[in-house]
């Protein structure tokens, strides 16, 4: 028995998904994770929480933190960790997932839990990445124990504003999770995926050619845009992911803060002011709040929301108030679904919610407002606008947030139309293993390629002038939507290098520039257009001939599971050499 | 819970080996007065059970008291063994509740018992509640606290068990109770004469519990349903 498996390794829960290949028809369900729900239990959940819990020593005792397959863990992922994160804050690492892809870091160095004092011993995001996975993989083996996850396919979703590096630290923290071949995929498409699968061959029905469908993913920690053009070939749809959005680290959880920080002022005014752990209740009632409020059938304007006391003083220190429709429409639509305008600017600098020091959170609360920069960027004539909205993630789960970010949409030119049908919490990794059965020709494919276009950056030859890194110009090398199992070469422009010594090419990439053809050479680009990733590096050993200098021209494949590599290949025999990311560079 | 199980069967093994020794000092005696009384008897054939059962009637017959000592003395010596044995196992727990007062309940039987508590109190304070006197707050406060302690026990239930009504009618509905109605799930009351079928008002429709799953414990004591927390300054 073959099974395809699909992880939605998210910035706040993972989910995984499977499916068998050798039915008719394949059913896609949920692997139920289990996990520590307290120090001493396990239980199985539908979701795992991206968290990690760094216990001290004393507390570890003897037995430590075992889980049913492993008899002592000095270390606990999960809802154990996640509700530990909450008392313990310094101990607990949350958001590994938006640390991979912070470049202003160095991504493989141990720095997590942020900030949290020395005498907690402290990892790389990559190593909780791994981490996370090897929960995932030894909870699985010990289900499966005739089916090995290593010996499946299995599929990883990364967000499609995952920049090359976060995507091959994402292969790397597989791999330490002893999964060494997976495929990636981007979420929003595993989200469109998933809609296809669950509303089935009617799908067909549901969108005609020309459609350009926006994929909204507003998670708990990051939103996702992703653009899917519906066209046609030999008479039937064909779908193609024509744009990605930027990384947005806005999410659910901001909008739980948010309110609960209005609410806790108006408390504060009343002159009681909460306690952190009383502050953690009132977060909680808020989600639960939002929740009451925004529901369809909700008639009622307040919710009458408590805070219990701590300790044994349990009614006599319970703390009531309610939290009313004004509170939620101000914190929660205005602050993060305001009416704006396609042409309106991001705000920057402007803060909402609790902000945690390190990662660069979105300057801007406004969801709307990243769509109207998304859009502005990826679709500036009016026939590029979006025709439907497809929504995903666990704050999209309610209709008043979908069609009030709908109608904003659409205030922008063309009618938009919401493709129902969606599964908002799990959608991400149902949709990785429908892929897998795409891949085999089991369903239909978003044709995307690379969502990016990448350069090589050549040093312009200019006198050197003390304290001012010469200009660069950039050397397309490959292309926006080049498709897995493409290779592209140039052979046209050559390089001379010497063999024995390292190599590094300095190497960018861009979401917008998606007419750029391989091989065209720019020199000026706007800042926002075009972005310099880590180097490319690699030393060219080749015995005998050390010293000498090769003339290389440069090639380009993405392989069958999506990943980009780059070659320097010799022109004048077989030797070839590949350029790997230098991770550990610090962005200048 | 391990070191008692461990003890049951270092019990049963001792009364097994009393009875394999009385049996086997049986056999050996039986087969000795044989050879003595038939040199040619040999420990092969078909035969050698019903010669065993004729030798030893015969034995018993001739000393009963003899042979009665061969059997009997492994047993009652294993026996006494394994009551020692039996007797540890009571007393060691004991003098343990005492050093530790209160006494805590413990064992296999009643740990899901606690460890349902556990996941009231963890996930909905109940034991907050119903320890703390409430005399003295107003009507206001205690709804208010009941309101959080309400959803907090729901999901605690819910997330681990189906609980559905055995009779899904409205309450005050009119319900028929057949003839030969189960009286487990039908509690009948009010003037309850002659024979069944009854037709009667739905009072209360009932609960069944279907689908229990409790979390797998993987050590602790599930007596300590909540322990004492100490916030580091």
């Amino acid at each position: 028995m073959e099974l395809i498996v699909g992880i939605d390794l998210g910035t706040t829960n993972s989910v995984v998904s499977f499916t068998e290949t050798d039915r008719d028809e394949p059913e896609i369900q949920l692997f139920e994770i289990p996990q520590l729900t307290s120090a001493k239990s396990v239980e199985d959940r539908p979701a795992l929480p991206s968290f990690l819990y760094l216990p001290p020593e004393a507390e570890l005792g003897k037995e430590g933190l075992p889980l049913p397959w492993a008899k002592k863990r000095d270390y606990a992922v999960g809802t154990y960790a996640q509700s530990r994160g909450a008392e313990v804050p310094d101990r607990v690492v949350t958001s590994a997932k938006s640390w991979l892809s912070h470049s202003a870091t160095d991504r493989t160095a141990a720095i997590l839990p942020w900030g949290s004092p020395d005498d907690v011993a402290k990892l790389s995001p990559v190593e909780v990445t791994a981490r996370y996975l090897t929960h995932i993989r030894e909870a699985w083996d010990a289900a499966h124990p005739q089916a090995r996850l290593a010996d499946q396919e299995v599929l990883v979703t990364v967000p499609a504003s995952f920049d090359e590096v976060a995507r091959e630290l994402t292969l790397r923290a597989a791999r330490e999770a002893g999964l060494p071949e997976i495929t990636l995929l981007e979420e929003p498409q595993a989200a469109f995926y998933a809609w296809i699968d669950t509303v089935g061959e009617e799908w067909r029905e549901q969108v005609e050619v020309g459609d350009r469908i926006l994929v909204c993913d507003v998670g708990g920690g990051t939103t996702d845009l992703s653009l899917i053009a519906v066209g046609e070939s030999d008479g039937s749809l064909e779908l193609e992911r024509v744009a990605v959005g930027d990384h947005i680290l806005l999410g659910g959880d901001n909008m739980d803060l948010a309110l609960a920080y209005r609410v806790s002022a108006r408390i504060a005014e009343d002159g009681t002011k909460l306690d952190a752990w009383q502050f953690r209740g009132l977060i909680q009632s808020c989600r639960d709040a939002k929740e009451k409020l925004l529901d369809d059938e909700a008639s009622t304007d307040s919710v009458a929301v408590s805070i219990l006391g701590r300790g044994r003083k349990l009614v006599g220190g319970t703390l009531r108030f309610d939290i009313t429709r004004a509170d939620l429409d101000e914190a929660l639509l205005n602050g993060f679904f305001p009416t704006v305008a396609l042409a309106d600017e991001l705000v920057e600098h402007q803060r909402a919610g609790l902000q945690e020091l390190g990662l660069p959170y979105a300057a801007d609360a406004a969801v709307t407002r990243h769509i109207a920069h998304f859009l502005r960027r990826q679709a500036s004539d009016a026939g590029a606008m979006p025709t439907a909205m497809l929504f995903n993630g666990g704050v999209m789960s309610t209709s008043t947030l979908r069609s009030r970010t709908l109608d904003i949409v659409a205030s922008w030119g063309n009618p938009v139309r919401n493709l129902e049908g969606g599964d908002p919490h799990y959608a991400v990794a149902r949709g990785a293993a429908y892929y897998g059965l795409a891949r085999r020709g089991r369903g239909v494919r978003i044709r995307g390629g690379t969502a990016h276009s990448f350069y090589i950056g050549i040093e312009t030859a200019m006198p050197a002038v003390p304290g001012m890194r010469p200009p660069i110009k950039a050397l397309c090398v490959v292309p926006q939507g080049l498709e897995e199992g493409s290779d592209v070469a140039l052979p046209a422009r050559e390089f001379g290098l010497a063999v024995g010594q390292p190599v590094e090419f300095r190497f960018l990439s861009s979401s917008t520039r998606r007419d750029d053809e391989v091989g065209l050479v720019l020199d000026d680009w706007d800042d926002d257009e075009i972005e310099e990733l880590a180097p490319m590096t690699t030393t060219l050993d080749w015995k005998g001939h050390e010293g000498s200098t090769v003339p290389i021209h440069l090639e380009a494949r993405v392989n069958e599971l999506g990943v980009l590599e780059l070659w320097c290949v010799s022109r004048d025999d077989d030797q070839r050499w590949k350029l790997e990311l230098n991770v550990r560079a610090e962005k200048s | 819970m391990k070191t008692s199980s461990g003890r049951g069967a270092l019990i049963s093994t001792l009364l097994i080996f009393g009875f394999v020794l009385a049996a086997a000092n049986a056999t050996g005696l039986s087969l000795l007065i044989e050879h003595l009384e038939n040199p040619d008897f040999t420990l092969v054939g078909a035969g050698f059970t019903s010669k065993i059962a004729n030798a030893v009637s015969e034995i018993s017959g001739r000393f009963p008291g003899y042979f009665a000592l061969f059997f009997i003395a492994p047993i009652a010596l294993f026996a006494l063994a394994a009551f020692f044995v039996g007797l540890r196992r009571e007393s060691t727990p004991a003098t343990a509740i005492e050093e530790t007062a209160p006494a805590a309940p413990s064992g296999d039987r009643l740990a899901p018992a606690l460890q349902l508590l556990g996941l009231l109190q963890q996930e909905g304070r109940l034991i907050d509640f119903v320890e703390e006197e409430i005399d003295g707050y107003s009507d206001d406060q205690v709804g208010a606290a009941a309101r959080t302690i309400h959803s907090g026990c729901r999901k605690a239930l819910h997330e681990r068990m189906q609980i559905s009504r055995l009779n899904d009618a409205e309450d005050g509905a009119s319900v028929e109770i057949a003839s030969d109605y189960d009286p487990n799930l039908v509690r009948l009351t009010g003037n309850v004469h002659g024979e069944p079928p009854f037709r009667g008002t739905l009072e209360h429709g009932g609960w069944r519990v279907s689908a229990l799953k409790l979390p797998e414990l993987t050590g602790g004591d599930p007596s300590i349903i909540a322990p004492a927390e100490v916030e580091i300054p």
